[in-house]
């Protein structure tokens, strides 16, 4: 059996914490010898194994089930990485606690592409959904991979963002990093990585499951943990370690004062990434933790340039200023009352002056030409 | 000796003739009634003895047999008690055969002779009038409501002895008048000025009146949906006299026809609560009675807190809203009610009410959308308008204009009506909501330019094939409120932006 498999086994272990199996092998002094190392004497690895433990141990230390396991594995079309292979994301080893393996359902993103982590809250505002969105297209657009938990909220539409902000010529954006030479062919970047508290082979939460699919064919979603694995609450936490370990910068959209967000950065403080928070409004519940983040140190994040400029990307002319479409006055009229809020018809015709009849004409033309579009349960907003 | 009256029972809505018979002969006293008769019927044995005691009829000593015929039809209700003593009383020789047999006969009797109100008193008259009867005698407290129907004489008498008389003396009593129906709206205290700001909200209400559409209204706790919707019957036209009969004669077999007022003449407004059972909305019970849907007819069904009704009691809605009538299959016979009604629904956009407002919201999206499925949707399907209800703040409140009355937005809504009344001549049907099919592309016709546009909003709004029908229907209601024969551009996109909800909020992809 190779080592790769014998870290395959270590990566079935759900029931051990990693820790524990980092004593193991430092006690025996390598995967080989662990794996050699009689099943039946794990009590002194010095590991503190507990009885459930040791009999998941003993239950898989078997070269059969682990190539069965192996084999199912592969003809699922999910690689597994272990720490020591050469293709193993060389930003996981850099910090503390690197995962044993990666298990990784469609394609290991690029090595030298600068990465950005979008995080926030599970249950944003409408703002905070647009700008997620945003970021993720425009960062996206400019040749940034986008890092995120493919959870409800702030990482969903982020991610969504990405996925229609790719496309562009992204090798021409990066300065001084060696993109792979395709030749004639059009060389389609993994722009989106999905890091999942679970097995990969499962989508977790389940209302994203277009997501998971669109990231299956061609993006990336991995894991540390085995298939099959579904997440518990604690498994969040270890897992957003990584999501700011494969991110060369983290963003904050949209954070209360305490949640997962702020474990994400604090793992992304001690792991030396820069954190971007957008500032929000005093008093907006949804915002406190990201004002929180900039009164103590966190960059202020009001363009996706700010972030493009600390990874040393150029920004390309066509990322900025899309033409804008023709509009009639009244259609001006209309459009110029956006801001970052989303207006309810009645907001509208009090600001604009038009009369309720002849409003909707006008709103429908300017979400025709893509420059508004409804929100949910909130009226209109301007598409970013 | 044998007597025999007429009367009716009531089956469904409508009444079916009775005949009350009675038979008094030699042998040991006894008093036996027969004739498929319900509990609150065979009671009228006792009620009826009394009654004719406590009048100071003398029932000799003898055996006597009641029979309400046909024996086949099961008769229950309050109304036989009249027309079963006055069978007595011919029957033991007190009036003549003859003084009755023009006549029928309602009422429950009070032991002490009084005649107390019925329920369903206008399809009692209505049948009366129908087998030819010159007079129809009911207790006093129904009189209001029996005078409205024309060719026939209304007697509304107070007790027993009264009726004796009557009876052995009908030349001394004079018919009650005919009651000309008022058309005319009553006086009530609701009225859309009351409705400030939700300028949009008052629009999408005026215009689903005009078409009749079923409309949902969909936002937080507080904005005035159902304000709004309790207003709706104050710009409805007022109900032709077939429509006011009709209505009353629901409300009267359901018992909840007021005595004084006589009939109903604003348009019904029903809101029943969320825990109704599925009888208690399209009609039910082992003696059908009507449902909310049906006391609902010729008006408004209010469905506050859609999202909390059963599931299933919900779709039993589907077919009767289509059919505009309720069928009940019972084991001793079938009964239609009438429904056409004005479907307005409304209800919270998430469970706790403020999604989207992330400072009070803390719903997860899976809980919305969870919360928003709960409508099935064939359903939605048969609701033509959803609106969106922003959260009014108190200052603007305090700053609104007032907007218009009522009755200026109800003479817009009665021109509409007789626009489509105009329109739709001879084809079965009164309103755009009901166009189907076919009359949908000949009546909603659309020229090139908003064909364009309608194609356009479908790309790129990604709107549902049913949304497109919809949209047209309630295009074509908004060019009638605009008094124009084509649907333009501006027609078509407020439609539009009355089915933008759906897409978003049911089926949407985020």
């Amino acid at each position: 059996m190779n080592r790769e498999k014998k870290w395959f086994f270590l990566s079935q272990l759900i029931r051990t914490g990693r820790e524990k199996i980092e004593t193991m092998l430092a006690y025996t002094g390598g995967i080989n010898e662990l794996w050699e190392y009689p099943a039946d004497s794990l009590y002194d690895t010095g590991a503190e194994l507990t009885l459930d433990q040791i009999s998941e141990y003993q239950e898989l230390h078997d070269e059969e089930k682990i190539n069965l396991l192996f084999e199912k594995m592969e003809g699922a079309g999910i690689r597994y990485y272990s720490r020591e292979h050469e293709q193993f994301p060389k930003r996981l080893l850099e910090i503390a606690d690197p995962p044993l393996g990666i298990f990784v359902k469609g394609r290991l993103p690029e090595e030298n592409r600068p990465a950005v982590a979008i995080i926030g809250s599970r249950k944003c505002s409408v703002y905070g959904k647009e700008m997620s969105f945003f970021f993720g297209r425009e960062l996206a657009k400019a040749g940034v991979t986008i890092v995120s938990g493919m959870a409800l909220g702030v990482d969903g539409y982020a991610m969504r963002g990405s996925l229609a902000g790719q496309g562009g010529n992204i090798s021409a954006n990066l300065r001084g990093r060696n993109e792979p030479e395709t030749g004639n062919q059009k060389w389609n970047a993994v722009t989106t990585v999905g890091v999942l508290g679970g097995g990969v082979d499962l989508c977790y939460p389940r209302e994203n499951i277009g997501l998971y699919d669109e990231l299956s064919k061609g993006h990336c979603i991995l894991s540390e943990r085995p298939l099959g694995y579904y997440p518990h609450p604690y498994d969040f936490p270890i897992r957003n370690r990584l999501i700011s370990a494969l991110s060369d910068v983290v963003a904050v959209i949209e954070a209360a004062e305490y949640s997962g967000t702020s474990i994400t950065v604090e793992r992304a403080i001690e792991q030396n990434k820069e954190v971007f928070a957008l500032p929000g409004r005093v008093g907006d519940r949804m915002s406190d933790g990201c004002n929180f983040l900039l009164k103590n140190g966190a960059q202020v994040l009001t363009a996706p340039e700010d972030i493009l400029q600390v990874l040393g990307v150029k920004v390309g002319k066509d990322t900025k200023n899309a033409p804008k479409a023709s509009l009639n006055p009244e259609e001006k009229t209309v459009f110029e009352l956006f801001q970052n809020e989303p207006l309810s018809m009645d907001d509208i015709l009090e600001k604009s002056g038009f009369p309720l009849s002849v409003l909707p004409e006008i709103l429908v033309r300017l979400e025709i030409k893509g420059l508004i579009r409804k929100a949910d349960m909130a009226g209109y907003v301007k598409v970013r | 000796m044998f007597g025999k009256v007429d009367t009716s029972a009531i089956a469904g809505i409508d009444g079916r003739p009775v005949i009350a018979e009675a038979d008094f002969g030699n042998g040991l006293p006894s008093f036996d009634m027969v004739g498929d008769l319900g509990n609150e019927v065979k009671e009228a044995r006792e009620r009826v003895r009394s009654a004719l005691k406590n009048s100071g009829i003398i029932v000799p000593s003898g055996r006597l047999t009641v029979n309400l015929s046909p024996a086949h039809l099961r008769k229950s209700g309050n109304s036989f008690d009249l027309p079963i003593a006055v069978a007595i009383l011919v029957s033991i020789g007190v009036v003549p055969q003859e003084s009755v047999l023009d006549d029928s006969f309602i009422g429950e009797l009070a032991l002490d002779g009084r005649l107390r109100p019925v329920n369903g008193t206008l399809s009692h008259v209505l049948c009366a009038r129908d087998q030819g009867k010159k007079a129809c005698i009911v207790p006093k407290e129904n009189v209001k409501e029996a005078s409205v129907i024309r060719n026939i004489k209304i007697y509304g008498l107070s007790d027993l002895s009264e009726v004796l008389t009557f009876l052995l003396n009908p030349e001394s009593f004079t018919p009650e008048d005919y009651r000309e129906i008022d058309r005319n709206l009553p006086d009530n205290n609701l009225d859309f000025i009351d409705v400030k700001g939700q300028e949009a909200l008052k629009r999408a209400a005026m215009i689903a009146s005009s078409g009749m559409h079923g409309m949902l209204m969909v936002g937080p706790p507080g904005s005035g949906k159902t304000l709004t919707a309790k207003r709706i019957p104050t710009i409805l036209p007022p109900m032709t006299e077939e429509e006011q009969i009709e209505c009353s004669k629901i409300h009267s077999v359901a018992g909840l026809l007021d005595a004084e007022e006589g009939l109903i003449r604003m348009r019904p407004f029903r809101s029943p609560h969320h825990t109704v059972s599925g009888s208690g909305l399209i009609g039910g019970g082992a003696f059908p009675k009507p449902g909310e849907l049906s006391l609902s007819h010729n008006g408004v069904l209010f469905l506050d807190e859609l999202g909390e009704f059963h599931k299933q009691t919900l779709d039993l809605l589907r077919i009767p809203l289509e059919d505009q009538k309720v069928t009940v299959s019972r084991v001793n016979g079938s009964y239609t009610f009438p429904t056409r009604v004005m479907l307005v629904c409304a209800m919270n956009p998430c469970k706790c009410g403020y999604f989207p407002d992330r400072n009070k919201c803390h719903c997860s999206e899976a809980e919305v959308r969870k919360y928003l499925s709960h409508i099935s949707k064939p359903l939605l399907d048969r609701i033509d308008m959803l609106v969106e209800v922003p959260r009014v703040s108190a200052e603007a409140l305090s700053g609104a204009k007032e907007g218009d009355p009522s009755e200026t937005l109800r003479e817009r809504v009665i021109r509409a009506w007789k626009i489509q009344k105009e329109r739709y001549m001879n084809k079965g049907i009164l309103f755009n909501s009901q166009l189907q099919g076919g009359e949908i592309a000949k009546f909603c016709f659309l020229y090139p330019e908003e064909r364009d546009l309608l194609k356009e909003v479908f790309e790129k709004m990604d709107l549902s094939a049913r949304a497109h029908d919809r949209i047209l229907k309630v295009a074509r209601t908004i060019a009638d409120l605009d008094g124009k024969e084509d649907i333009s551009v501006t027609h078509l996109s407020e439609a539009v932006s009355y089915r933008s909800l759906d897409r978003k909020l049911w089926g949407g992809a985020l």
